[in-house]
């Protein structure tokens, strides 16, 4: 139930489901591995910008998809570590993570998530007063947000664009 | 067909009789081209003129019937066996009827019309006064249970495949590998019964089936260091499904020993259908240890057997191609995921497999849905949807992690009343299904 709880912004409900089933894991019934609860955990902080769940998901996430060999869930660490370096004012940390997650949901012919992932990167240009790279960022994220009709993530790219 | 080949003479005289009982009411046109027809308008017409016939006269007019279809369409044999059938075990010509029953079931398994198929085997087997030898009734008694299987009748199946261990111990020839062969589609059946059966009633078919089980254990370690065979590959194939699901936890441990010695065997056979399955069932056991990187090199080395020039069967692509899409979506390559998910589900529709259809929709949307393809995952829950509709009658389950994945395309677009209805739905029948709702908050998490 979490990817509508997700979509919906109910990133603290998220939270909630996934860490009720982190005992579970190595379960007879838990079919899927951790990665799937720490991937999610983590895009759900992420988007709800929450430093302390990342700083205390992320290592779990990122090392959770690398010994799974998981391509989606590496790029979302790539870019959760991108978000969480920005709130913690590592600037150029956070641009170098996520430029290479830009590069892996590119990679992986994803337009949305590259989408959400240039406009993350656009508020760290930002933070860092390069105000023409993220305008340049955003111009190129907000038709593919109008192309997949994702409403809201438009709606917030013209916002930022207004702003600059 | 009944004017065929008649003198004109008789013909019209028919032709008089048919005129009149369709002036009164009691037959009528049911086709004019390629031939003309006539059927009862109503079947308790058909039922009471049947009924003042005497047995003799009917059976005479059922060898009639049979002698005509058979004179007038010898190339059309195969079409009408099923009619055939019927008329002659009617004319009590069963060693007859007999051959075209068999012959109506094998032109159902080649469409994988699988209750035909069932229908047909079921009514040879029962033709009375025949003796038909066990090594033909057995392998009529694994296509009853294959064709179980393939509907998702799995109680039914491993009830047909014990019938079959019986029937093979009462004739008591002592070849271990027939005895293997069966008792391995008891124990893979009863494993595997968990994906149509709730967890109580899989328990029991389990239950049930450990006595199968424990001969199966005591005959392969008695096959040690005989000639190899792809019946030993089986039993080990399905002791290690048996040990990867009894037990909770399952003992992993046992089972991937099992499936090694089975890819072993199968490797020294030079067998790709036995490597496949012993494959198959290795990849499942690294799927449930987080091994997903193994699981998936495993999937490419099934479909890299799929190039075998011996594996002529379509069925045979099914287990590679859910296993590459399923290995593929656990290590997050989702393009691969749906290449494979989209193949697998083009074969399982030609092949009427119903429930992998629906498994394949599943996959499909999912890896969509990580695709960022929207548009693609609405008109894909639509076609799950119509499917369930379409064989109302297999009872498939209601597809809450589709649903759920729509809600979220739903919510992604700001379609808030949309996404909380699908949401809604979409927790429902989870909750409904499982009956317990704590559980399902816990475990449903994706």
């Amino acid at each position: 139930m979490c990817l509508p709880l997700a979509a919906e912004g109910e990133f603290a409900l998220v939270r909630q489901h996934m860490e009720a089933a982190i005992p579970l894991l190595g379960g007879w019934n838990v079919p899927s591995g951790d990665h799937d609860i720490y991937g999610l955990i983590v895009d759900s902080a992420s988007r709800s910008y929450d430093a302390d769940i990342l700083r205390q998901y992320l290592p779990l996430a990122e090392e959770a998809a690398a010994r799974g060999g998981h391509l989606f869930y590496q790029a979302l660490a790539a870019r959760g570590w991108g978000v969480y370096a920005r709130l913690t004012g590592a600037l150029d940390e956070s641009e170098a993570r996520l430029r290479q997650a830009l590069e892996r949901f590119a990679e992986m012919d994803m337009p949305w998530q590259q989408a959400r992932t240039q406009m993350e990167l656009a508020l760290t240009l930002m933070d860092s007063g390069n105000a023409s790279a993220a305008r340049d960022l955003l111009q190129s994220a907000l038709p593919a947000f109008e192309s997949l009709r994702a409403a809201p993530d438009a709606a917030r790219a013209r916002d930022l664009l207004e702003t600059l | 067909m009944a004017k065929k080949g008649m003198t004109p003479a008789r013909k019209r005289k028919l032709n008089h009789q048919l005129s009149h009982l369709e002036s009164r009411g009691l037959v009528r046109v049911s086709q004019l081209e390629p031939e003309i027809e006539y059927l009862f308008r109503h079947a308790l017409v058909q039922d009471a003129v049947y009924e003042t016939l005497l047995k003799s006269d009917r059976k005479k007019l059922h060898r009639r019937v049979a002698d005509t279809l058979e004179s007038l369409y010898p190339d059309r044999l195969d079409e009408l066996a099923g009619l055939l059938a019927h008329h002659l075990a009617a004319a009590g010509e069963n060693a007859r009827a007999y051959g075209y029953y068999l012959r109506a079931a094998d032109r159902a398994s080649s469409a994988y019309a699988h209750e035909e198929t069932i229908q047909h085997i079921e009514a040879a087997l029962r033709l009375p006064g025949l003796t038909i030898p066990i090594e033909t009734r057995l392998p009529l008694l694994e296509r009853i249970g294959n064709a179980h299987n393939s509907l998702g009748h799995v109680l039914q199946a491993i009830a047909t495949f014990q019938l079959a261990v019986g029937q093979w111990d009462n004739v008591g020839t002592g070849n271990a590998a027939t005895t293997i062969h069966w008792l391995a589609k008891v124990v893979s059946c009863a494993a595997n019964a968990g994906w149509h059966l709730s967890d109580e009633p899989h328990a029991e078919v389990l239950t049930a089936s450990l006595p199968n089980r424990d001969r199966l254990i005591a005959l392969l370690d008695s096959t040690e260091g005989e000639t190899p065979s792809r019946e030993i590959v089986q039993g080990y194939v399905a002791l290690a499904e048996d040990a990867s699901v009894r037990d909770k936890p399952p003992d992993v441990a046992q089972a991937e020993r099992r499936a090694r010695r089975a890819v072993e065997i199968a490797e020294r056979l030079d067998d790709p259908l036995a490597l496949i399955s012993s494959l198959s069932v290795l990849n499942n056991l690294y799927g449930l240890q987080g091994l997903f990187r193994e699981r998936y090199e495993v999937a490419l080395r099934q479909m890299a057997l799929l190039q075998s020039p011996s594996l002529s069967d379509p069925r045979a692509r099914l287990e590679p191609l859910i296993d590459a899409a399923t290995s593929a979506m656990y290590i997050g390559d989702f393009r691969q995921t749906l290449t494979y998910a989209q193949e697998y589900g083009r074969l399982a529709r030609q092949l009427e497999e119903v429930g992998k259809l629906r498994v394949a929709l599943e996959l499909q949307t999912y890896a969509l849905f990580r695709l960022d393809r929207w548009d693609e995952v609405l008109p894909s829950l639509d076609e799950t949807l119509a499917l369930g509709k379409q064989y109302a009658h297999e009872r498939l389950s209601l597809p809450c992690f589709t649903i759920a994945v729509a809600a979220a395309v739903h919510f992604l677009r700001g379609e808030a009343d949309a996404g909380a209805s699908r949401r809604d739905e979409a927790y429902q029948i989870m909750t409904g299904r499982d009956n317990n709702e704590a559980r399902w908050d816990r475990v449903q998490h994706m």
